[in-house]
């Protein structure tokens, strides 16, 4: 029996593709851009999706964190007189400090100018730029810059305040409530609180 | 054999492709689900500490209003706590928690003790559960400054987080409010009525009530007289309310009777009497003695006097009664204040109850008028004097006898025995209290009204002991401890 074998060069070889055609490789070559079109666009999408829902949840944190730190002033302060509260404003009084005491809220030094203290707070709506500022005031009369506590602060507002006859005769707030709506990548949240200060309750 | 070797190099790089193409999209979907997980797990994680916050907040607002009920609770010793220093302070303080505190859940089997120079509850290194379900959970720490106790309590969110808030507010000696007020006729020993004998509130029929704290008589009331229109309490839970002919209650029906007479009552507090606000207002030396002429105006009368006031005495202001003293008004006396006997048993004209020598005889009638309704315009009365109202009658160690008609009187009488006979009687203004434990007798047509104010009014001169109540304008957010 004789066995032949294919010498190089033979039509085996020959038959055997060495590249891929002019037409097989245009095709292979769209087929993989419009792959890495899709994959591009969906990485895109998917890109916004989590930076839209960063900013969301960003934005309602920072919007949690201006209510709570409200609403810990308003439970701490001296005194609220309902003229203090508009539906877009609230200025409180900052408690003093005491001696050897551990209190979270008290009237601070001014950081520009340590020997000014504070003696009241205002946060307000910046309905212009959609955010919510906090403003100080000193025992010289000036005031500090105003800072931003939370922004995307598509609404805000303080209700009408409930009120009661102090000792004195004065009426005064007790009870604050507070809206606050956050919206950021077409998502929106709103807050609600309410607080009053604690130096009014009667036991 | 070379044809089937060559054949999957042929179509290798076909397959490569599909495989790198499919990780791609693995590797991106996964980064992105990665990345959604990790946002929607820092939200909730987000969500959970603010929850965790505002349980701690009201597992810490609910601490405060725990100790806020056990301080206003407690009682403290009446005499002055001004002068104690912050160390006694609180002991008083752990001294009067412990028999409300110990032995219960709060407690959590610590005892209430003082370490390092505070009360801590239930211990320093412990907690009372709010809701054993979620685990919330507060302390408290109370330490003395000047007069007043500073309150921090730490409160806890759910079980497994660290995350804590505290409150701080500084509490203040108040005077507590004497429960004992709020009966018409109350005493340390036994009542016993007969005659036509008659207890009866004014306007509201409940306030002419009774009540005995004797626990040595198992009959601490006995009642044949006619009437009592209030209820009858007794403290002693083995002792029997005794009733003949009479009505109580608005009832004569034995059946009826029944839920009008209460057994086994809670030992209300007896006032502590402290007469010196009223002697104050009494010259001390000869000048302020009594002279003998009928007329006293803020007069002291010194031991062993025994001074008779016969047809038309007058009392202006304050008479201050010294023992031992056996004092007797016969016909038509004229109260214009107070009658108070020396209460401090350090001072001169001090003796403890005596009956037969400690004694204050009404025998004609009596027309009182009560102290605040006095004219700053007579010398007698001065002006914090006339601030001074509730009480009409402070000698809780004499015996003080009644037959005569004694009209109004302008506050409360509290002796150490009491009994009114013939036709003695009159209309009070607050209560009748019996001091000492021995029997009060009323009898032949004796007839008290109470009008009484209840505990509304505290009376000046008497004391219920002290408790301590919140300052709010001390409320303060602070670091837990």
């Amino acid at each position: 029996m004789v066995t032949k074998t294919p010498q190089p060069g033979g039509r085996a070889a020959r038959c055997r593709p060495r590249a891929l055609s002019l037409p097989e490789a245009m095709i292979s070559l769209a087929i993989t851009s419009l792959l890495l079109v899709a994959v591009a666009t969906a990485f895109s999408a998917s890109s916004s999706a989590i930076e839209a829902n960063d900013r969301f949840f960003r934005s309602a944190q920072a919007g949690r964190v201006a209510m709570n730190q409200i609403l810990l002033d308003i439970r701490n302060t001296t005194s609220l007189l309902p003229t203090s509260v508009t539906s877009t404003s609230v200025t409180v009084t900052r408690p003093p400090f005491v001696q050897g005491g551990q209190q979270l809220v008290y009237a601070m030094p001014s950081l520009q100018n340590p020997q000014v203290t504070e003696t009241a707070r205002m946060y307000a709506y910046d309905a212009a730029n959609r955010r919510i500022t906090l403003q100080l005031a000193y025992t010289d009369g000036t005031t500090s810059p105003v800072y931003e506590l939370a922004g995307n602060v598509t609404a805000f507002n303080f209700g009408t305040p409930d009120q009661i006859k102090a000792d004195n005769g004065v009426m005064v707030a007790i009870r604050v409530p507070i809206t606050i709506t956050v919206s950021a990548g077409g998502a929106s949240v709103t807050l609600n609180g309410a607080a009053g200060p604690r130096t009014y309750l009667t036991y | 054999m070379n044809s089937q070797r060559h054949r999957p190099n042929r179509r290798g790089p076909r397959r490569g492709l599909a495989s790198v193409m499919a990780m791609l999209f693995l590797v991106l979907f996964a980064t992105l689900a990665v990345g959604f997980t990790a946002a929607t797990s820092m939200n909730a994680q987000i969500s959970r500490n603010e929850r965790a916050l505002q349980q701690a907040e009201a597992a810490a607002d609910g601490g405060m209003q725990f100790i806020r009920y056990e301080l206003g609770a407690m009682t403290l010793p009446a005499a002055p706590l001004g002068s104690l220093t912050d160390s006694a302070l609180l002991n008083a303080v752990a001294t009067a928690l412990g028999p409300q505190l110990n032995g219960s859940a709060n407690m959590n089997g610590h005892p209430v003790t003082i370490a390092n120079n505070a009360i801590c509850i239930p211990a320093a290194n412990d907690w009372t559960v709010l809701d054993p379900s979620m685990g919330t959970r507060f302390r408290v720490m109370i330490y003395a400054t000047g007069q007043l106790l500073v309150v921090t309590v730490d409160g806890a969110g759910p079980a497994g987080t660290n995350i804590m808030k505290a409150v701080q507010m500084q509490y203040t000696e108040a005077p507590k409010a004497g429960a004992i007020l709020d009966y018409g006729v109350a005493t340390q020993g036994t009542l016993t009525t007969g005659g036509a004998t008659v207890i009866q509130g004014l306007t509201d029929p409940t306030k002419g009530s009774v009540l005995s704290a004797d626990m040595s008589s198992g009959t601490p009331v006995s009642i044949s007289g006619k009437m009592v229109s209030g209820d009858i309490s007794i403290v002693n839970p083995n002792g029997t309310i005794y009733v003949s002919g009479a009505s109580v209650g608005g009832t004569t029906d034995p059946t009826l009777m029944k839920q009008h007479l209460h057994i086994g009552v809670p030992a209300p507090t007896f006032p502590t009497v402290d007469t010196t606000v009223f002697t104050a207002f009494v010259d001390p030396t000869s000048k302020g003695q009594y002279d003998g002429s009928g007329t006293c105006n803020n007069c002291w009368i010194p031991p062993n006097t025994n001074p008779s006031f016969t047809g038309g005495a007058t009392i202006n202001g304050v008479m201050w009664v010294q023992a031992p003293n056996q004092i007797s008004f016969k016909g038509n006396t004229t109260i214009n204040g107070v009658i108070v006997s020396t209460t401090d048993p350090n001072a001169a004209g001090y003796q403890p109850f005596n009956a037969s020598q400690n004694v204050l005889s009404f025998a004609g009638t009596v027309t009182a008028t009560p102290i605040t309704q006095m004219s700053t315009s007579n010398p007698a009365y001065n002006a914090n004097l006339v601030k001074l109202g509730g009480s009409f009658l402070l000698a809780p160690n004499f015996a003080v006898s009644m037959t005569g008609n004694f009209g109004t009187i302008g506050g409360s009488m509290v002796v150490g025995e009491l009994s009114m006979t013939g036709n003695a009687s009159g209309t009070v203004q607050g209560s009748v209290i019996g001091m000492q434990d021995v029997g009060m007798t009323l009898n032949g047509h004796a007839n008290i009204t109470i009008s009484s104010t209840g505990t509304t009014v505290f009376p000046q001169g008497m004391s219920f002991g002290n408790d301590y109540a919140p300052l709010p304008g001390t409320y303060a957010e602070v670091e837990p401890w």
